[in-house]
């Protein structure tokens, strides 16, 4: 007996390693993917996902970088999220938001790594699908540098698959470095990517969003001509167009129309999106007279509409007093609405009241990052900046729709163009896109934000030069201090 | 109910069928009692050598038919037996002397039972005695106060809610703290569903808590061991087959409502704050205002009803014990409640004089009626809202915030929701003795747990009603299965009579996992049909999601020696290696928990025989290790994760990176050390226990911060230590025992002080953040586990001179307005400003049993309570700062005004953004509390059948008053349920019942 149970154990023993091997089900481990076009696509598409869940989707995401904080959009009410950058009072430590961007961005990053070191080489994966993935992958990790390099100038930067601890160990890279770095990636992805799609593949990188990026690059890196032929190919060759009237772009039964290249589609039901509650007005704050609030919300109602937004993305004073009277206003600014006098101005073109088709918390909506209104203005800035004559044609096309008379620009100065240029921007893509980027770029942030109306805001008051770049939170440098290496100082925060 | 009592009643016909016969020979009557006249009732009064017997009435008489040559076997717990032989005697009045060893009480522990003089570790017993007739579903509900050492918190109110259990404090961050529990031998996992368990089955429970008590469950022995047995015929009559029967029922009521402002109240402080705050009146309409206790509308008088038959006895070749159960809790919310069917066959067969085998079995059906409504979740369904527009349709209308109202009666009218489950437990075993004192034993079992979740929200529901959503129905399918197989050897030798040897050895394998399913749709137009047919929903809602989970192999082999020297030294020495398929990733598959114990028995010393003041008295100690596999499945292994995009309105799937692999992990330890002494005095009249301990846990798993450049922003790493110590007192008295009166105390009392050593050498951990306003609750190095952090509320403003002179801190700051404490001096109140305010650790807990008996009259009367504990009452934030949106505690009637201004409630209207109230120290209460937890009263009706062997009528209550100065339902519960670190952090949930039950306990 006692041989036996010996045995037993001896039994045990030895076959104890395989009894523990763990049973992996319902994981995907890197070792069994990459093996078909399929799980290439979806490769390719986990790197949308982060941008979709976390930065083109939550009221505040990446928009605290691109449209706050200048002089186009402000909260309606003092808001605690918001006071380091509408207040400028910004610091190492004060802006949560901050550090979850920087590392959304960087995810995308190393997904983007991963996902070239996967397929690149990759046999089972047929050419035109691994063209198509290693092209999204391209597009989406210089969309990431171009985000890092904008919000925070020089960053880590590294396009190859590194382990966690040499990634934590890296110092920052000088920002013209990546852009041109990212240029030459961006190249490549115009080469791999298709010029449209069809069907359920609407809303992929194609390769004119990737021109539009390179674009956009060239512009910071003041490469004129190169951003001039880039916008210009677009103009001349891309499936896209003006559409005639401003209006219609924002159509929301029609938003990825011909003028949108690229954007960002959401579905009602599906972890719809939060960005249009920031422009949608509360209840509370509505009408201008209040004692008409019960009557209001009976008239919208009745038209399948609520004021149940948060109100926390409205025109900025400034903003609302210097509009021209053009046919872009409307859509920009609502202070009335159904005949009610409204508290506070609301950027129509991205509101949607329908709390069925598009409820709280849950819309549907697009949010639309490149379109053709801009590259028709991007290539009027670089003309200008090589005094080529062509900078009036563009700019020109942009005002004929936007104003009814005659509203054609002529015989400016170079410095004028480049203000006119920047103004127009600014009505033509009010609360749509990088703002905070391009008055860096041009090098009138500080002056901008300083000149502002920004009503409660303190901003003005607060600003200084070097706040054009964010810090880098302070908890990464504890965590990594060779991000100090560079300067010392965090983009002059410390 | 009747149809409750239909199906008991078809339970008992089954049973009864069994039988029962007799034979006729000559009659032999006869009284037994105990030296002093006193009647013993239940003595096993049998004739030897065969299986007849019977046991004594409720006076101590008996009757049996037997021979002149036939011996009388007179057998009862606690008394030494007597054997009388028969002869031409009619009458045997017999007088048992009492047990002179009562030490000889037997502890059940890990793979064995031992004699308790033996026990050299820290075990409590509960006497299942105690627990009989408490109207609870599920044992852990009832084991408060009832062992020393084991602190006990019911998660919320709700029935078959399950109760958090901390033995001598938590030690892991990220881990599970809830105990181990194990039913009959089967090692049943930290959250097993104990409503799967009839509380009448259990025969006795123990909790092991010291070093070598636990260390030979190895990885899963950490938080202390609860081993449920339950009962078998062992102790049954041969040839008696016992049918016991136990039916109670009862009415549940709120035990507490919370003070809210009226409907009125609300409206008046509504237009005040509008008024202030420069806002418009959001109640401009008289015709949309009501005057509601929405607590009275969805709550109610509930009923409890229990029904046990079981049948138990015994044979020469088997012993067996069944019994089926059916339990009936509504809940006091209405639509809530909890059924159970439960059946359970215990058999143990003698096979031959060498081999024994037998089988537990358990299967149980529930049926959970879950909550659909909570106070948090009504904080905006103001009393000032009405239950229904004029023309008798819900009102759904927030008026103050302009969007849909969630109306809780309608919720509770039209909503479905219920949870059923099917539990099936089994193990079953072979002895085999080969030589005497020689036994291997191996075991099998199987567990199989399969539940289901309907939940139907129709169209008609007000907010999808005006969302235009249709339905939505959900189905959520989950299914574990785990199999235990042990096998061990034991070995009993004595040497000679200085040297007992007893020695332990084994090995296990476990194997288990589960696998869930769900599916889920909207838009279904026809709400008759519900759940049960999702594919009537719209297509474009449809949502399907599976799983595998929790995917775990262990592999264990465990040894245990004890050695007892001149029966005065005892020695222990455990042992146990375990290999976790978890870890089999790492490079740390396997690890080894050993343990050591001394035990001295100074009573047993020459020197204390010629004293009379101590008669027990015992020292025992103990040191060693346990562990806790911590970490899921596949924790080790680098995983990709997936995430939903959508391009063109189509949704797709996308995969990226999830984790990367850490073959560095390793499991958390626990060293323990155990200082006891046993003592009885007064021939234990007077007896108990007291305990020190001292428990060290390193190797914490914590998520360790990294460079977010990587694009994660943590690693899980074995770097984090916390310590535990604690006194520990137990004492059970008989206070009187003269004549017919009898009482008798039992008390337990502990403190546990918990302090947090590293946590991955950062100096603070948030645990808990409110949504809007700060960290609630952090693990700080130095300080208890969980305390709660805050900036410190330092009453209203009561002139603009105090504002000035604290300057603008950076939130609103009126007059009769809050007024917080900037504590680091810095001009503005933020998260810097939070310092510890509270401790969720009480000083001590405890309970206290009083029982006496006089006569026929039997009175258990039971306090629990806890002192020097804090709660973290979250609803406060907005009851009693006047969030605008939210129902507000009824003592905002004397806040500040103009006139009221030295109150230091704030005024209607100081509060405009929730994010200038954070975390503050009005939030925190004091958590002490006395409970009458549990009073029985019974009455034996003096019975003379021949069928009916006893017969008990009684009426027990529980909680029937609470002292506790709480402002919410019941200072006992937890928001985040069993959560390892965030303990005693309320909002709203589940109100916890008054309970009075009536019920009568039969023997056959």
């Amino acid at each position: 007996m006692k041989k036996l149970i010996i045995l037993f154990l001896v039994i045990g023993l030895t076959s104890c390693d395989d009894f523990l091997k763990e049973n992996v089900r319902g994981i995907i481990s890197p070792n069994n993917f990459y093996n078909s076009d399929p799980e290439a696509i979806q490769a390719a598409n986990g790197l949308y996902v982060t941008y979709r869940e976390n930065v083109y989707r939550n009221w505040e995401g990446i928009s605290a970088w691109q449209y706050f904080g200048t002089d186009e959009i402000m909260p309606s009410r003092i808001f605690g999220g918001l006071a380091a950058i509408m207040d400028y009072n910004l610091t190492e430590t004060n802006y949560g938001n901050a550090y979850g961007m920087w590392q959304d961005l960087y995810r995308v990053v190393g997904d983007a790594n991963s996902v070239i070191l996967n397929l690149q080489d990759n046999v089972k994966i047929s050419e035109a699908v691994k063209n198509r993935s290693l092209g999204e992958a391209y597009f989406l990790r210089a969309l990431a540098y171009h985000n890092l390099t904008s919000i925070w100038g020089d960053v880590p930067f590294y396009t190859e698959d590194l382990t966690l601890a040499e990634v934590g160990e890296l110092g920052r890279t000088d920002k013209s470095q990546i852009r041109t770095a990212m240029i030459a990636d961006l190249k490549t992805a115009e080469g791999l990517l298709p010029s449209s799609y069809t069907g359920s593949n609407i809303g992929r990188a194609s390769k004119w969003a990737a021109k539009f990026l390179r674009t956009r690059l060239h512009l910071w890196l003041q490469e004129w001509p190169a951003a001039l032929d880039a916008s210009k190919d677009i103009i001349d060759n891309s499936p896209h167009r003006l559409l005639p009237t401003y209006g219609e772009i924002f159509d929301v039964n029609n938003q990825f129309n011909e003028e949108a290249i690229f954007g960002w589609d959401h579905l009602t039901g599906v972890q719809g999106q939060a960005i249009t509650d920031s422009f949608n007005p509360r209840l509370r704050d509505e009408p201008k007279n209040s004692s008409q609030r019960g009557e209001f919300a009976g008239v919208l109602s009745s038209r399948g509409e609520e004021f149940n937004g948060f109100g926390l993305a409205v025109p900025l004073n400034d903003a609302v007093e210097k509009h021209p009277d053009d046919l872009r206003k409307s859509w920009n600014m609502m202070d009335t609405y159904l005949g009610y006098d409204l508290t506070y101005t609301y950027l129509r073109k991205r509101t949607n009241f329908d709390f069925v088709q598009s409820p709280r918390g849950n819309h549907g909506e697009w949010w639309i990052t490149m379109r053709m209104g801009q590259v028709y203005l991007m290539a009027a800035e670089a003309a200008n900046e090589i005094g080529d004559p062509s900078a009036y044609n563009y700019i020109n096309t942009i005002r004929d729709r936007a104003y009814e008379e005659d509203a054609n620009l002529a015989s400016l100065s170079q410095v004028e163009f480049r203000r006119a240029v920047q103004d127009e921007l600014k009505w033509e893509l009010l609360g749509e896109t990088e703002r905070k980027y391009d008055l860096v770029r041009w090098g009138i942030f500080y002056e901008t934000v300083k000149n502002a109306n920004y009503g409660r805001f303190s901003g003005p008051n607060n600003i200084q030069p070097h706040m054009q770049y964010a810090p880098i939170p302070a908890e990464e440098i504890v965590l990594n201090p060779a991000l100090l290496d560079s300067d010392p100082t965090n983009n002059g925060y410390r | 109910m009747t149809k409750q009592l239909q199906k008991a009643g078809a339970m008992l016909l089954v049973l009864l069928t069994f039988g029962i016969t007799l034979n006729a020979q000559t009659t032999i009557k006869g009284k037994v009692t105990e030296p002093n006249n006193e009647v013993l009732i239940g003595v096993s009064v049998s004739i030897n050598n065969t299986t007849k017997g019977v046991i004594t009435d409720v006076d101590g008489n008996y009757s049996i038919q037997a021979n002149p040559t036939d011996v009388l076997v007179f057998s009862f717990v606690g008394y030494e037996s007597q054997n009388i032989t028969v002869g031409n005697q009619t009458t045997v009045n017999v007088a048992l002397a009492e047990d002179a060893a009562v030490l000889e009480e037997v502890v059940v522990v890990g793979y064995g039972v031992t004699k308790k003089r033996d026990l050299t570790g820290a075990v409590g017993q509960i006497d299942a005695k105690q627990l009989e007739d408490v109207p609870a579903s599920r044992v852990d509900q009832m084991l408060q106060g009832r062992a020393a050492g084991v602190q006990v918190t019911g998660v919320n109110g709700a029935p078959g809610a399950r109760a958090s259990i901390r033995v001598r404090g938590g030690n892991s961050v990220n881990a599970d703290n809830e105990p181990l529990y194990v039913i009959d031998g089967f090692i049943v996992g930290t959250d097993f569903n104990l409503n799967n368990i009839n509380t009448n089955d259990i025969e006795s429970i123990e909790v092991l808590k010291d070093a070598t008590a636990i260390s030979i469950y190895g990885t899963r022995g950490a938080n202390g061991v609860i081993l449920l047995t339950t009962k078998s015929g062992q102790n049954a009559i041969k040839g008696q087959p016992r049918v016991a029967v136990n039916f109670y029922t009862g009415v549940q009521n709120l035990a507490r409502k919370i003070d809210f402002l009226d409907g009125n109240e609300r409206v008046a402080y509504g237009r005040e704050l509008a008024e202030f705050a420069g806002e418009a009146d959001p109640f401009t309409d008289p015709a949309e205002l009501a005057n509601t206790d929405w607590q009275d509308l969805i709550t109610q008088t509930a009923s409890i009803y229990n029904g046990d038959i079981s049948l138990s006895g015994k044979t020469d070749a088997m012993n067996y014990y069944v019994s089926v159960n059916y339990f009936n809790q509504k809940g006091i919310i209405k639509s809530t409640g909890l059924e159970r069917y439960n059946l359970r066959a215990n058999f143990d067969f003698n096979i031959g004089k060498k081999v024994k085998a037998g089988i537990r079995f358990n299967g149980a059906y529930t049926d959970t009626d879950n909550n659909k409504v909570d106070l948090w979740g009504m904080r905006e369904t103001l009393t000032a809202f009405p239950v229904y527009r004029p023309d008798g349709s819900y009102w759904n209308q927030n008026t103050v915030t302009g969007g849909v109202l969630r109306n809780p009666v309608a919720d509770i009218d039209l909503t479905t929701d219920f949870t059923i489950g099917t539990n099936l437990l089994t193990t079953a075993y072979v002895e085999y003795e080969p030589i005497k004192n020689l036994t291997f034993r191996s075991t099998i079992g199987p567990q199989v747990s399969w539940s289901r979740r309907n939940n139907f929200d129709p169209s008609s529901l007000p907010v999808r009603a005006a969302a235009q959503t249709g339905g939505l129905a959900s189905i959520n399918n989950s299914l574990s299965y785990d199999i235990l197989q042990e096998n061990t050897v034991t070995w009993n030798k004595e040497f000679n009579k200085n040297h007992r040897l007893n020695l332990l050895g084994g090995f296990t394998w476990q194997k288990g996992a589960s696998e869930f399913f769900s599916a889920q749709t909207q838009g279904i137009s026809v709400d008759a049909i519900g759940y049960d047919a999702l594919e009537l929903g719209d297509p474009l809602t449809y949502s399907v999601a599976s799983n595998f989970n929790d995917s775990r192999q262990l592999a264990s082999w465990l040894a245990r020696a004890n050695y007892s020297l001149m029966d005065k030294y005892l020695f222990t020495l455990v042992g146990r290696v375990d290999g976790a398929s978890v870890y089999s990733g790492s490079n740390n598959a396997y690890s080894f928990f050993p343990s050591a114990a001394f035990a001295w028995r100074i009573t047993d010393e020459p020197f204390m025989q010629n004293q009379t003041l101590f008669s027990n008295l015992k020292f025992r100690t103990s040191y060693g290790s346990s562990g806790k596999e911590s970490i899921s499945p596949y924790n080790t292994l680098a995983v990709l994760s997936s995430g939903t995009l959508i391009f063109n309105d189509t949704q797709q799937v996308g995969i990226r990176r999830g984790r990367p692999s850490n073959p560095d992990l390793k499991w958390e330890t626990t060293n323990q050390l155990d200082i006891g002494l046993e003592f009885g005095f007064a021939n234990n009249r007077i007896s108990g226990e007291i305990d020190y301990y001292y428990k060290k846990t390193k190797d914490l798993l914590l998520a360790r911060q990294i460079p977010r450049a990587t694009g994660f922003n943590t690693k899980l790493e074995n770097i984090g230590s916390i310590q535990n110590q604690g006194l520990e007192f137990t004492l059970n008295t008989v206070n009187m025992n003269k004549g017919d009166f009898k009482w008798e105390t039992n008390l337990t009392l502990s403190g546990n002080r918990s302090k947090v050593l590293n946590i991955a050498g950062v100096d603070e951990i948030i645990i808990y953040s409110l949504e809007q306003g700060g960290p609630g609750a952090k693990l700080i190095v130095g300080q208890p586990v969980g305390v709660f952090t805050g900036v410190e509320y330092l009453g209203t403003y009561k002139s603009q001179a105090e504002i000035d002179a604290d300057g603008d801190l950076g939130l609103r700051q009126i007059v009769g307005g809050p007024r917080f404490k900037d504590e680091n001096g810095d001009g503005k109140i933020n998260n810097d400003d939070h310092v510890v305010m509270g401790n969720p650790e009480p000083l001590f807990f405890g309970g206290i049993n009083n029982s006496f008996s006089y006569k026929n009259f039997s009175l258990d009367v039971f306090f629990q309570g806890t002192f020097g504990n804090d709660i973290y009452n979250e609803y406060a934030q907005r009851g009693f700062f006047g969030r605008s949106t939210a129902n507000f505690y009824g003592e905002l009637r004397d806040r500040w005004t103009p006139t009221n201004n030295t109150s230091d409630i704030p005024r209607a209207g100081s509060m405009v953004s929730i994010t200038d109230i954070r975390s503050n120290s009005a939030l925190i209460e004091n958590g002490s509390h006395l409970r009458l937890k549990n009073v029985r009263l019974g009455y034996d009706v003096p019975v003379k059948s021949e069928a009916v062997k006893s017969l008990n009528v009684y009426m027990a209550g529980s909680n029937l008053f609470l002292i506790s100065k709480f402002r919410g339902y019941d200072p006992e519960a937890n928001r985040l349920g069993t959560n390892s670190t965030v303990r005693g952090i309320i909002r709203g949930e589940y109100p916890n019942a008054k309970t009075i039950t009536f019920g009568v306990r039969a023997n056959f």
